[in-house]
């Protein structure tokens, strides 16, 4: 049998898939088939399924597995579904757009990105704005994304002394990777604008803006529009 | 039907056993930390077990009940009182109306739980009525509990409030055996047991860890000789669970618990068992644990064990009850 992945027990009520050991858009498409495939099975002991960068964790209650020894029954399950897996389809995949502000007021670090980065602040912007983002997964806060393919041009490191609030809607870059929180958290990442749009509403069946596998572009807007965006919410 | 908290107790909250289906959004599951205390008080007031309890933090709340209720309290022993006589844990308490229960502080253990038979009236956020402090949702308006809130309950069958003109004492415990705080905790190996050297291992198995205070909801920080990886690279972002014992580049473990986010990125050396996890939740700063490897098979034998002595316990539960309300027909 052909299985693209390896399986790990995660504890006594979980196990891990693994589907690789780098971050790279084609493994992150993998891990979305496979949850796609084993969402589509609907196994009987299976709580949940998460999503990250090369793995797939399932959750699952021992309990419901009356029958062989619970761990082997539901690994060969799993295996057994994620045969011939194609990672063409990657989950809903919708594109999702951002309208972000990158004004001063909410951009505290924009500037020095930009120095960082030896660019202009309007060419940060250029480049921020002109790529398309892979939604990897959502972890660290309800509705946070780990996004993939922000432009190595603006890499910018992590701040030396995290902020004790950032608030909910920023848009900032850490390292290789950029990001916009949904709730408002203490932080260390570079702010560089900021969402008028709510990225969680605990009130809607499906809570968050953003599912594992979609994409999003970020989309310049003035303040004035982020404003009357503001007043819409 | 309500009850007014005169005190709060430390970090009291409302949990159930979690909030499932949302991880892969970035959820915590949050949920009781000792899952075993809160099933337990459930069950021996036949409520489901899923039902929402107060959880409490070393020092129990004050409360005091506008309408008849019965209530059994478990997880760590409290130094409990109803109107000044002292009440007992894993029993069901009958309570009448204006009377004061007063949770003090636990004789041993970290974690208390008080369970309502009925149910408590809370509107569910996402499946759940655990709190999710971070987020500020569940439980009541997503936060810590405090002196004045009012919670409500659903009202007793009439037979049933009948019977609290006896105080009745039925002991459960015999069901369920009291956790040994000094036995090891037991594991099984992670994903990454292999990127400790054989003397970080060496240390892991034989060497204890004390709990340090800055332990919360989130994770216990343990402190103990330092476990040595022989891996450089690191870790990518991945799914953790509850249980999952992370070794940061410091060398001190992590033990995730129920408010942990969904991943991590920090190696993992195993995951305890669940069947031991309550005991973990129930230890508190300075005490301290020593880990012991088992098979998966071993760990999922406990737990299927555990089902079938909760299953019991429901049923003799259930009993009781009947044989309640029968009397007064």
């Amino acid at each position: 049998m052909n299985h693209p992945c390896q399986c790990s027990p995660l504890g006594d009520s979980a196990l891990l898939l693994s589907f690789g050991n780098q971050i790279s858009p084609q493994i992150n498409q993998k891990v979305h088939a496979a949850a796609e495939r084993l969402r589509q099975a609907r196994l009987d002991s299976v709580i949940e399924l998460v999503p990250a960068y090369t793995t797939l964790t399932v959750y699952y209650d021992p309990c419901r597995i009356t029958s062989g020894q619970p761990y082997e029954m539901i690994k060969e399950q799993v295996l057994n579904r994620l045969q011939n897996l194609e990672s063409k389809k990657v989950g809903t995949g919708k594109l999702i757009e951002i309208p972000t502000c990158y004004d001063k007021e909410f951009a505290p670090d924009l500037e020095q990105v930009a120095k960082h980065c030896q660019l202009s602040p309007e060419e940060v912007i250029g480049l921020h704005t002109s790529a398309t983002y892979d939604v990897y997964f959502l972890g660290f806060a309800p509705g946070f994304p780990f996004l993939g393919g922000m432009n190595k041009k603006l890499a910018t490191p992590r701040l030396e002394n995290p902020r004790q609030k950032i608030p909910a809607g920023s848009v900032g870059i850490a390292g290789e990777q950029t990001g916009v929180y949904p709730l408002a958290t203490p932080g260390g990442w570079q702010l560089i604008g900021h969402t008028p749009i709510s990225l969680v509403d605990f009130e809607k069946e499906s809570p968050t803006l953003l599912k594992p596998g979609d994409k999003i572009r970020f989309k310049a807007i003035s303040r004035s529009e982020h404003q009357e965006m503001e007043t819409l919410r | 039907m309500s009850l007014t908290l005169l005190e709060p107790g430390m970090l009291t909250s409302v949990q159930d056993l979690g909030r499932f289906g949302f991880r892969n959004l970035g959820f915590s599951t949050n949920g009781a930390m000792d899952t075993l205390a809160a099933k337990t008080a459930n069950l021996i007031l036949d409520n489901p077990e899923s039902a929402p309890v107060l959880e409490y933090t070393l020092t129990g709340p004050t409360l005091k009940f506008h309408e008849p209720a019965a209530i059994c309290l478990t997880g760590g022993n409290p130094v409990a009182t109803l109107d000044n006589q002292p009440v007992d844990s894993h029993t069901v308490i009958s309570i009448q109306s204006g009377q004061i229960l007063k949770i003090g502080s636990l004789r041993s253990g970290c974690r208390g739980y008080l369970a309502i038979k009925g149910g408590f009236q809370l509107r569910e956020t996402l499946g759940s009525c655990s709190t999710y402090l971070r987020a500020g949702i569940g439980g009541l308006e997503g936060r810590a509990l405090k002196e004045n809130d009012q919670l409500k309950f659903t009202p007793m069958s009439s037979q049933e409030s009948l019977k609290h003109e006896v105080s009745l004492g039925l002991e459960f415990t015999h069901y369920l055996e009291e956790p040994k705080s000094t036995l090891p905790v037991r594991f099984v190996r992670g994903p990454q047991f292999s990127w400790f050297s054989k003397q970080g291992l060496e240390t892991f198995l034989n060497q204890p860890y004390s709990v340090r205070p800055d332990s919360d909801r989130m994770g216990y920080r343990l402190s103990g000789e330092k476990i040595v990886s022989q891996h450089s690279e690191s870790l990518i972002t991945e799914g953790a669970t509850s249980g999952a014992i992370q070794i940061p580049p410091d060398g001190q473990p992590i033990i995730l618990m129920s408010d942990c986010q969904p991943t991590g990125g920090y190696p993992k050396m195993g995951n305890i068992i669940s069947v031991d996890l309550p005991r973990v939740a129930q230890l508190k700063p300075s005490d301290t644990l020593i880990f012991q490897e088992v098979s998966i098979e071993e760990a999922q034998q406990e737990l299927i064990e555990q089902r079938f002595s909760l299953n019991r316990l429901s049923i003799a539960a259930k009993h009781y009850w009947k044989r309640i309300q029968d009397e007064y027909q």
